[in-house]
């Protein structure tokens, strides 16, 4: 019973996600849904990475396509079985992750990795498109088969976003014990000073590798599970904008955590199909709710979490006067009263 | 060697264009730290409204002009007035996101605006080829590179003839200094943004008449400015504009000698491969705040 009392959050969370799955039967939600699983597995990488480690990430969603293309490539060519093509799809994302993370080991400054990362992803883009004798180019690929174990088809909808709800508690309790015993330590000494981890004997060179490394994998199998979904890959797909959303997913969850990661995933995927009516006007008030975010929580979502109406009322209204002016309205008035009392 | 000879004056040309834009991508970067990753829009900006105005008020491309840097200038002002000042403190992540989802808002009000069509401004300059030193070089091209150096003549005075632009330079190297001269850093905030507005739009005006006027415009040179402003070291106003040239005379070459279709990607690999035995760029040698 102690497991089920320490890990309460987490199956109360996995219960509801499923619960939600069950109850609105309407494939449409569950499509969106089994979007919002893979996007989060993706997301958590970035956690990993950007949040653990501070490394900026700016081009997480090209090993996505890695990870979807060796997949796809493997069972239509190659006619391997789909639980074949994961590992090979995670090695070869890593394997990719790694060869990034040489560059950004000199680079000290967010804004300089941030272009190295994204510059990456583009160049992911033109290979994918460009080596058509291997990706179809432009045409993409298609004809991608979901996959089936034993008596188990997970053909369908319903199905399928089991399987991915499955996969995805499986990630999180694999990145949370990862990050839990000395690597996640390792990362977290790096965000807070690099200097200071290299003063203590941490070789900051290896870890910063191995936290891209760990973040580029999981996006690969995330990108095994869209190939199957979507049943269709084109290189489109996979180029910065939706790099770009993943990162604000993981901001606007909460970078902090794990669970800031499912959660700004699953609140950012859904966020456009609620604006679905609003037409034109959808992808406009989507930037105003991601900006609006980051304006009053820029810890993520998940700050709100464990708190009280009130005090989120107080940190509120905290940010609104950072906002808006009224702290240093404040400091001119109290200089003037100040000025009064002499 | 007339071959070689055109793809270097194309590269110039296009570089230049590179340049103006990553100058106001790195003058932000300078006098607040951060990235303005919604930038890009100021070049889509620019290039559609150089398009009504000469199109539809059937004005010339040179008188149009002004009327284009104006409007970005405003643009400019009334975004940082509205939102960007409100995140001064934000942390560098931050900020980057909310310019992002500025992105986002911005390029779907052009879409709403503007429509999807592509549009293309043909006819800007008379269509003759010059022949400089025996190679053959179409009129447009002189055009543009002569309107980007003399916007660069008449940015350099600014910054170092006016007053105004000395204190924007002050105020963007040292803020708490600026600010006890009697320099007002909040006006140069949004004056900075409001010049990085315009020289995106520039940029859009000069792109117009040699790319179609899309929505995308903007984020398709949007990396390749990125790089030219990281590759000259941000912050460095001369080093993006030579950056931007670097960049516009590679992209040209690898697309004529190499192979055209890996362009953007021999771009993209010099730009990481020059940032890795540079980390701060190629002018910079000394390690400063960043």
């Amino acid at each position: 019973m102690s497991v089920i009392k320490k890990y309460r959050k987490q199956i109360a969370m996995v219960v509801l996600l499923a619960l939600v799955a069950y109850l609105s039967f309407n494939s449409y939600f569950v499509f969106v849904g089994i979007n919002a699983l893979i996007n989060a597995i993706a997301v958590m990488g970035i956690v990993i990475i950007s949040g653990y480690a501070r490394q900026l990430h700016l081009g997480q969603s090209a090993f996505l396509g890695i990870g979807a293309y060796t997949s796809a490539i493997l069972m239509t060519k190659a006619g391997l079985n789909f639980w074949l093509t994961i590992p090979v799809a995670m090695v070869i994302a890593g394997v990719f992750g790694w060869v990034l993370s040489i560059p950004t080991l000199k680079l000290k400054g967010g804004s300089y990795l941030a272009l190295v990362t994204q510059t990456f992803g583009e160049i992911i883009y033109v290979l994918l498109l460009n080596m058509e004798w291997l990706t179809n180019g432009p045409f993409g690929i298609s004809g991608i088969k979901a996959p089936s174990i034993g008596p188990l088809d997970f053909t369908g909808l319903q199905p399928y976003f089991f399987l991915c709800l499955a996969i995805l508690a499986l990630v999180y309790f694999a990145l949370r014990r990862i990050v839990r015993v000395k690597f996640g330590r390792f990362f977290i000494s790096i965000r807070e000073s690099e200097e200071a981890a290299q003063s203590i004997g941490i070789n900051t060179r290896k870890y910063k590798m191995v936290a891209f490394v760990i973040a580029t994998s999981v996006a690969g199998l995330a990108g095994v599970l869209y190939g199957p979904f979507i049943g269709y890959l084109s290189p489109e797909q996979f180029r910065w904008q939706p790099s770009l959303t993943l990162v604000s997913m993981a901001i606007v969850g909460g970078l902090s955590s794990l669970e800031g990661g499912i959660v700004g995933a699953v609140i950012l995927t859904f966020l456009p199909e609620l604006l679905r009516s609003t037409d034109q006007l959808r992808m406009i008030l989507y930037g105003v709710i991601v900006i609006l975010t980051l304006a009053f929580l820029p810890d993520g979502i998940v700050s709100l979490f464990g708190k009280k109406p009130g005090e989120i009322k107080k940190m509120l209204a905290a940010q609104w006067d950072m906002l808006s002016d009224k702290t240093l309205r404040k400091k001119k008035k109290k200089v003037k009263l100040a000025g009064k009392a002499k | 060697m007339g071959l070689l000879g055109l793809q270097i004056v194309n590269g110039i040309t296009i570089g230049m264009i590179y340049g103006l834009a990553a100058l106001g991508f790195t003058m932000v970067f300078k006098a607040l730290g951060y990235l303005n990753f919604s930038h890009s829009n100021t070049i889509t900006i620019g290039a559609f409204v150089i398009y009504t105005v000469v199109i539809s008020l059937n004005i010339p491309f040179l008188v149009a002009m002004p009327v284009v840097i104006l409007f970005m200038l405003f643009y400019g002002f009334v975004l940082e007035k509205v939102l960007f000042k409100r995140f001064r403190n934000a942390s560098a992540l931050t900020f980057m996101l909310v310019s992002i989802s500025l992105s986002t808002v911005v390029s779907n009000v052009c879409l709403l605006v503007f429509g999807p069509q592509p549009r293309a401004l043909t006819n800007v300059f008379p269509s003759i080829r010059l022949n400089l030193g025996g190679v053959s070089v179409p009129f447009n091209n002189v055009c543009i590179f002569v309107i980007a150096v003399v916007f660069l003549i008449v940015l350099q005075l600014f910054f170092s003839k006016t007053k105004f632009g000395l204190s924007l330079r002050l105020a963007s190297e040292d803020p708490s200094t600026a600010s006890l001269m009697g320099i007002k850093v909040f006006n140069t905030r949004a004056a900075t943004f409001a010049i990085t507005a315009a020289l995106g739009g520039i940029a859009g005006m000069l792109v117009s008449p040699l790319y179609s006027v899309t929505i995308e415009l903007g984020s398709s040179l949007a990396l390749k400015t990125f790089i030219s402003a990281v590759v000259g070291g941000l912050g460095n106003f001369v080093g993006a504009v030579v950056g931007g040239i670097l960049v516009g005379l590679t992209e040209t070459l690898a697309a004529t000698y190499i192979a055209s279709a890996y362009k953007d990607m021999i771009v993209y690999v010099a730009g990481i491969v020059v940032l890795a035995f540079f980390p701060y760029g190629i002018f910079r040698r000394v390690k400063t705040k960043h």
